[in-house]
């Protein structure tokens, strides 16, 4: 889902920027595209890649046998800010996967609770801990300073990657 | 809580962050890397002896089965109830055994209940301050929690019921109203084919606690504690209901003075 939208995204930007050089401005009217089939799906293969348990399950399964892996208020009937609330876990996503580059055994799970936000994540044992403590409060510190709201990081470390099967 | 015991000591373990665990109990501190830490032992509830809810007995045994979740605004549903003393008593204990309790801005007790208990002075109960206006009074506390999973909604709905029961209130009713499903039809393709569509559906469930016959501090105490425990992606929505005097303007028709004028013959 999240590399659709990078190409997507990339797609429009594109297009907008040859437009505009060509000095007639319209405007794009898409509707949002939804490929069902194949979001956020791995494909069955020969058997030798290995899948963690949130890859293995599709998106229908979710509220059934995977969790949520943002969990907020805001896509409740009668709440609004869907879109900050997207748009920020997208940011803190890609952040942490740069920040911590290398050492994510799975994906990002973010919570808020009222004001603060809640970032748990899994990763392999690839830094000292010195190294580890160390970026939990840089990114602690920058994220909190960017959103103005108390950040804190929940880290849990694994040997290696949990594999749930082979595709 | 997201984080099971097994993952401290490094062990792979399915049971990840990324499944909900759908216990609403009260988070712990934490940030950084997991520690080895021995459990302290925690006391076995005996769940065939009931307490009556209200009295010290409840009292004790609330802050130890949830001692670092005591607010010092307990206190003032606890005071109308019990003597002072034996509350101070009891916290005092629990702040020499656990960490202190935060240091929180004093609640509004009223003045004339403390009185009636015979409490002259407040020396023990320094973070508890007085005020002379009376309390509200409410007919009903409504609590309406709104969320995406049910089984988060009925745990939750037990540690409210479960507080609200060792607090004392009276609890009148929980239900469950009915579920709000929004759906979407979106394009299943990115260029035409227009006619196969995909669909979603965004699934809110409801819950509602009523709590009837609650003093104003009260409520706030309850309110306090129950929303602090609030669990991730739940929303509530609070609706107090009150007797208000009717005002002057409309007390008494304006026929009955005399200050209409008849109707045009």
């Amino acid at each position: 889902m999240a590399t659709s939208l990078v190409r997507k995204t990339k797609l429009l930007s594109m297009v907008s920027s040859q437009l505009n050089s060509a000095a007639c401005f319209r405007n794009i009217h898409c509707t949002a595209a939804c490929l069902k089939n194949r979001a956020a799906r791995i494909r069955v293969a020969k058997g030798d890649k290995p899948v963690t348990y949130e890859q293995a399950y599709h998106p229908h399964h979710i509220g059934h046998r995977k969790g949520w892996l943002s969990q907020h208020t805001s896509n409740l009937q009668g709440e609004d800010g869907a879109a900050e609330r997207v748009v920020e876990d997208v940011f803190i996503r890609r952040f942490m996967y740069g920040t911590f580059h290398g050492c994510l055994a799975d994906e990002v799970v973010i919570k808020r609770r009222g004001n603060l936000l809640l970032i748990c994540a899994v990763m392999i044992q690839k830094l000292l801990p010195s190294k580890f403590y160390f970026l939990i409060g840089y990114t602690e510190e920058l994220l909190s300073h960017f959103y103005k709201c108390p950040v804190k990081i929940e880290m849990q470390t694994v040997e290696e990657k949990v594999v749930y099967k082979y595709l | 809580i997201a984080v099971p015991l097994s993952a401290i000591r490094g062990a792979a373990s399915l049971v990840s962050p990324l499944t909900t665990l759908p216990l609403p109990l009260p988070s712990r501190k934490h940030g950084g890397l997991r520690v080895e830490r021995e459990e302290r032992p925690r006391p076995v509830r005996d769940h065939s002896r009931t307490r009556p809810p209200g009295t010290a007995a409840s009292f004790t045994c609330f802050i130890r089965y949830y001692p670092n979740r005591v607010a010092d605004r307990v206190l003032s549903v606890f005071c109308h109830v019990l003597c002072v003393s034996q509350a101070a008593a009891a916290v005092r204990h629990q702040a020499g055994t656990s960490r202190s309790l935060h240091g929180a801005r004093a609640p509004a007790v009223s003045a004339r209940h403390l009185k009636q208990l015979g409490v002259t002075s407040l020396r023990s109960l320094s973070q508890v301050s007085l005020s002379e206006e009376p309390d509200a009074l409410y007919q009903k506390l409504s609590v309406r929690v709104k969320g995406h999973d049910r089984s988060v909604l009925d745990s939750f709905e037990f540690f409210a019921s479960l507080a609200a029961r060792e607090l004392g209130l009276s609890l009148e009713r929980a239900f469950e109203p009915r579920k709000h499903t929004e759906k979407l039809t979106l394009l299943k393709s990115v260029h035409i084919f227009k006619k196969h569509r995909v669909q979603y559906e965004t699934r809110t469930h409801h819950r509602t606690i009523e709590i009837s016959r609650v003093t104003g501090s009260s409520a706030r105490v309850y309110l306090e504690y129950i929303q602090r425990n609030l669990p991730e992606g739940v929303a509530m929505e609070v609706t107090k209901t009150s007797v208000e005097e009717i005002p002057e303007h409309i007390q008494k028709p304006l026929w009955d003075e005399g200050k209409l004028e008849p109707c045009g013959q």
